[in-house]
């Protein structure tokens, strides 16, 4: 690398500002596209902390109904949040997550698990 | 209102990073003349201002962390989000926030010969808390990246505030009622300090660079993220180049008038490169290096 370019990278280094964190899933419990049997709870282990009063997973039906009879909560681990879930029938069901990192910024996506 | 409220979002930002930069250099500027005899009004009603642009910020700020963490903008929405926002950690920085103002007011009204040093606490208070509620808080308070990123913050205000203060406001007035030998001993404070502050902005900053960047490169060059992070290293690179000259070329050489303007210049110039870095650097604490 030579000189102009070792600067400018230096130069950029020792600018970077606090960066845009998206905190994003790291794995699934069950896990995106899975067939498994009724879970008792969906659980995500985020890449970073959560804000838990802002960070929420709904569970949908195959037809749109949220079908978690209670809140999600996030653990004491503050990278982990779980919805438990009542005995599911047969089908398709869609896990709408939305994480908020600490540093205010928000995330939010969807994956599908079938029961069998 | 929608699509506004990010933008809205990055020059609030922007006015509390440059009213705070602006702040820290005043301070500065008003204890390197506090043996020359200047009158306090000189920087007194710029402090003031500032501070004032620094509280209606930190004041609006529960507002844009409200809109952030739901994804809401609508504003009576948010609005009633703002005592949720309240009881998080945000919320609890911004207490502290509100603490550290009180006492930066209260010095600006009553004084004091203690004055200078509970004004540097809450002005430390102030990075403390902004490199708390950032990314670099993730791995916990007090970790080794809120520490870098709380030196990296502190280092960057002392350089781009009194750059500023000294190109705009002091030695434009300095440099007509002032002998220049007072001018020269004031450029000399400004570089030493400038020079430190480089130095802690250098060793900081790598490493809450390879931490945010996951110890890759790749975002530099892929990312729109990227692209302004290298437009804002031209730029600093610019300012070290036009700090460099005054301070090498101009300062190290006899005190005259034609001096005395070439460093008014230069500064002037350093200052709007400045207020450029400054204001990239909003758009970069709101833009994600990995889309």
């Amino acid at each position: 690398m030579n000189f102009p370019m070792t600067s400018t990278l230096l130069v950029a280094a020792m600018l970077v500002p606090a960066a845009f964190a998206h905190t994003a899933p790291v794995t699934m419990t069950p896990p995106a596209d899975s067939t498994v049997s009724s879970p008792p709870n969906v659980t995500i282990n985020f890449s970073g902390p959560l804000e838990p009063k802002f960070s929420s997973i709904t569970v949908t039906n195959a037809a749109g109904h949220v079908v978690n009879k209670e809140p999600s909560a996030v653990g004491a681990d503050t990278k982990v949040m779980t919805v438990p879930l009542p005995p599911l029938p047969p089908g398709v069901y869609t896990v709408h997550w939305v994480g908020v990192s600490t540093d205010t910024h928000r995330s939010q996506g969807d994956y599908k698990f079938t029961v069998k | 209102m929608g699509s506004f409220v990010p933008a809205l979002n990055i020059f609030a930002t922007f006015l509390s990073d440059a009213s705070y930069a602006f702040l820290v250099g005043t301070c500065l500027a008003r204890y390197w003349l506090r043996a020359e005899a200047v009158p306090a009004s000189l920087l007194r009603g710029l402090g003031a201002v500032l501070l004032g642009v620094l509280i209606v910020c930190h004041l609006v700020r529960p507002w844009f962390i409200a809109s952030s963490m739901s994804g809401s903008t609508r504003f009576r929405e948010t609005l009633a989000l703002v005592p949720a926002v309240l009881s998080t950690r945000q919320g609890g920085l911004w207490y502290t926030n509100s603490i550290a103002l009180a006492i930066l007011l209260g010095i600006h009204f009553i004084g004091g010969s203690r004055a200078v040093w509970a004004g540097a606490v809450a002005l430390c208070a102030l990075a403390v808390t902004k490199a708390a509620s950032s990314h670099a808080s993730e791995q916990g308070d007090f970790s080794t990246p809120e520490v870098a990123q709380f030196l990296h913050l502190a280092a960057t205000s002392v350089w781009a505030g009194a750059v500023v203060v000294s190109g705009f406001w002091v030695v434009p007035r300095f440099a007509v009622n002032r002998t220049l030998s007072a001018l020269w001993r004031y450029a000399r404070h400004l570089s030493q300090t400038v020079t430190w502050a480089l130095i802690i902005l250098l060793l900081s900053g790598v490493y809450v660079a390879w931490v945010d960047m996951h110890g890759t490169l790749h975002p530099l060059w892929s990312s729109f993220w990227g692209k302004l992070l290298l437009t804002k290293a031209a730029l600093a690179s610019l300012a070290i180049v036009l700090g460099g000259w005054n301070r090498f070329r101009v300062l190290g050489g006899p005190e005259d008038t034609p001096r005395a303007a070439t460093m008014a210049k230069l500064l002037r110039s350093e200052a709007f490169v400045m207020i450029g870095i400054l204001s990239l650097s909003s758009m970069l604490g709101n833009t994600n290096p990995f889309p």
